[in-house]
């Protein structure tokens, strides 16, 4: 799954602690999700759209190998 | 500039920034403290009573059975320890632990078996103890290939 997240903090000048604490999960997690290693589930991918105030189809999008 | 370099080493997040944050949050970590205090207490405890029951023989049977059962009724207490750690962790700290239990329990599991295979043949013999070493490091392998995976 790809996703706009490196995008949307930097224009927020978020660094990844200050990301993983308004998610209120550990700077471990926010990693791989931002490399698109790792897909959150809907709860997560949720409040990841709400705290950007956007769609979870405006930050993330199946690649090939999603689909 | 500054926040380009900090950007670019937070991508790069090295593998020893990986395991280290998987302490988590300070709830994740307090709920850590709390399954290494009971796993601590829970080692001494047995320790002492291993030692008190070897030492004194002559022990008379309920109150042996009283000091063989501390430790077990402590090791409830590092389950339910370790339960809140995992219940409360976020999604990927949970997977993270739920692989590396798996691996601990499967490598757990086909050791045990394969070993006695092993002892036939004339190895040493294994007690349930070296299982559950075993099974730990099986544990702490599948956590850290995991932190690897994903760094």
């Amino acid at each position: 799954m790809k996703n706009q997240l490196h995008v949307l903090r930097a224009e927020r000048d978020w660094t990844q602690a200050t990301f993983a604490n308004r998610l209120q999960v550990s700077r471990q997690t926010v990693n791989p999700i931002e490399a698109g290693k790792y897909d959150p589930a809907l709860p997560l991918a949720f409040k990841v759209a709400k705290l950007f105030d956007m769609t979870i189809e405006q930050i993330f999008t199946p690649d090939d190998e999603t689909l | 500039m500054m926040n380009d370099l900090k950007e670019g080493a937070e991508a790069r997040m090295s593998f020893w920034a990986a395991l280290s944050a998987g302490c988590g949050t300070p709830e994740d970590r307090k709920n850590q403290l709390a399954f290494v205090c009971w796993s601590v207490v829970w080692v001494l405890t047995l320790a002492a009573a291993v030692f008190y029951l070897e030492n004194n023989p002559e022990f008379q049977d309920p109150a042996a059975w009283a000091v063989a059962s501390i430790p077990i009724v402590l090791s409830i207490g590092i389950v339910f320890a370790f339960l809140r750690f995992l219940r409360n962790a976020d999604e990927f700290i949970r997977k993270i632990q739920i692989e590396g239990l798996a691996v601990g329990f499967g490598t757990g599991v086909v050791f045990g078996i394969g070993y006695r295979i092993l002892e036939r043949v004339g190895a040493p013999e294994m007690s349930a103890s070296d299982l559950v070493v075993v099974m730990t490091i099986g544990w702490m392998a599948g956590q850290i290939a995991g932190v690897w995976r994903y760094r």
